[in-house]
């Protein structure tokens, strides 16, 4: 189910900041598990959650809503932010250093994703998907792994539908060339 | 069961967040160029362990390195111009470590200047290792797969200075890892020098090359490995060589570069010469 996120964002844009907490709130956990996939610590997940929330305010001149959510644009974010987090960290170090230190805590049922059968087919697919450009990656993981259609996700990477259905095309051939194994759903 | 996020940590970047919003704060700190480390141990294959967290790995690099016992050399054939030659020193040594752990190590041998350590986790669950004492150290997850797969392994070379010469390392409650540690050498490799007069190579710790090493992508969408000019890299923007020298200019520079390139830019990405170019490096926004 989406939630309606514009109507929150126009109150924080106007300086509301407790509809920032909400949007924080709301979309937390969708985020904090995007980023567990190429973030296995989960203190690091938790601190680019926060990454992925500060880039929103940062661009909030910019960020796409989809069907009134901003969830999508949150986890191209996620994509973004995991692919720099060195940088994201640095950016916000002032902020991340505020934090309670995390708890070191053992997980021992750690599944970083349910629908990878092992840890190796998500370091394979970590892999495979470090290899695509930016706009190919939030596409692919828009689609393939958060469930979205192809229109959504052509808005929000920002391209048109043509554009991202010829891209994701182009991908799935690349990725099934290279990692036979791999099954990409076709995004509708 | 999945990780939690924990409620302490959440309450706390909640009210974070919100004063960020409050007091529309935030600083746009001067771009550092953080792919550069990155691109140097790619290359210098000193990460190993798809599990080993990025963010966690890269954010703890030693900051400094110890005074190296020999001047630089010509990096040899196959070996980044600026990434060091590495020589093992010594025989290894195997800890079964559980808890938290500070090792008794033998003296280092003669030449060493730096501990590598090899962490592989023998139950699911975290551990960090490293030669802070405050256990600000480099952290692994390991998952039951990765214990079952032999995957939870990742190695580190840690300086060593006259403050660092133990090693430190901690499991959960009751988890356990295996340690193996080796002493080694680094000999730092000169940067290259094209027929320009500019330097190229890895930007190593202390290193500025005008060509930096870099990842970046070949027309035909592959990765490609190749030298992007330093200038380019720290450029506030394509149409900003410069950073900005007051606050309020670096707001305006950020009101502008957010709105003419609200995705980020591409940069060229050169061969040696810094003539050839061969594919881009893209920087976001």
């Amino acid at each position: 189910m989406e939630h309606d996120d514009q109507a929150l964002w126009d109150r924080v844009l106007g300086g509301d900041e407790r509809s920032f907490g909400v949007l924080f709130e709301r979309h937390r956990d969708r985020v904090f598990r995007a980023l567990l996939r190429s973030n296995p610590v989960t203190a690091d997940a938790e601190d680019l959650t926060s990454v992925v929330f500060l880039e929103l305010w940062r661009r909030r001149d910019s960020a796409r809503f989809v069907n009134r959510s901003v969830l999508p644009w949150l986890l191209v974010t996620v994509a973004n932010v995991s692919r720099n987090a060195s940088r994201g960290r640095r950016r916000y170090e002032r902020f991340l250093a505020a934090l309670p230190a995390p708890e070191v805590e053992p997980d021992f049922a750690h599944t970083v994703d349910s629908r990878l059968d092992s840890r190796g087919a998500t370091d394979a697919l970590h892999s495979a998907l470090g290899r695509l450009t930016e706009v190919d990656q939030a596409l692919i993981t828009l689609t393939a792994l958060e469930g979205y259609g192809l229109a959504d996700a052509a808005d929000a990477v920002g391209v048109s539908y043509g554009a991202a259905k010829t891209r994701l095309s182009r991908v799935r051939r690349r990725l099934r060339d290279s990692h036979p194994n791999f099954s990409v759903a076709e995004a509708t | 069961m999945n990780p939690e996020f924990s409620p302490t940590r959440s309450d706390a970047m909640r009210a974070q967040l919100e004063e960020v919003v409050t007091v529309t704060s935030i600083q746009s700190n001067r771009r550092a160029p953080g792919w550069v480390p990155g691109a140097a141990l790619l290359v210098a294959g000193l990460v190993t362990g798809g599990t080993v967290s990025a963010a966690a790995v890269t954010s703890l690099q030693p900051t400094s390195q110890p005074a190296p016992r020999s001047g630089p050399v010509e990096a040899p054939p196959g070996v980044l111009p600026g990434v060091p030659i590495i020589s093992l020193l010594g025989e290894t040594l195997s800890y079964e470590i559980t808890g938290e752990t500070a090792l008794d190590l033998p003296a280092p041998p003669d030449g060493t200047t730096h501990l590598r350590a090899t962490v592989t986790c023998l139950t699911a669950g975290p551990v960090s290792w490293g030669t802070d004492p405050e256990g600000n150290n480099p952290s692994l997850y390991c998952s039951g797969d990765d214990v079952l797969a032999g995957t939870g392994t990742a190695e580190m070379d840690f300086p060593l200075g006259a403050e660092s010469q133990d090693l430190f390392a901690q499991t959960g409650p009751d988890g356990r890892a295996l340690l193996v540690v080796q002493y080694v050498n680094y000999v730092p490799t000169a940067l290259g020098r094209n027929a320009s007069g500019e330097t190229y190579g890895a930007a190593w710790e202390g290193l500025e090359p005008d060509l930096v090493a870099v990842m970046g992508v070949a027309p035909d969408g592959s990765s490609i490995l190749g030298y992007a000019r330093a200038t380019d890299l720290n450029a506030f923007g394509p149409d900003w060589p410069g950073q900005p020298t007051s606050p309020e200019e670096a707001l305006e520079w950020q009101r502008e570069r957010e709105e003419r390139y609200p995705d980020g830019w591409e940069i060229p990405v050169y061969a040696p010469d810094g003539r050839t170019v061969l594919g881009t490096f893209f920087i976001s926004n």
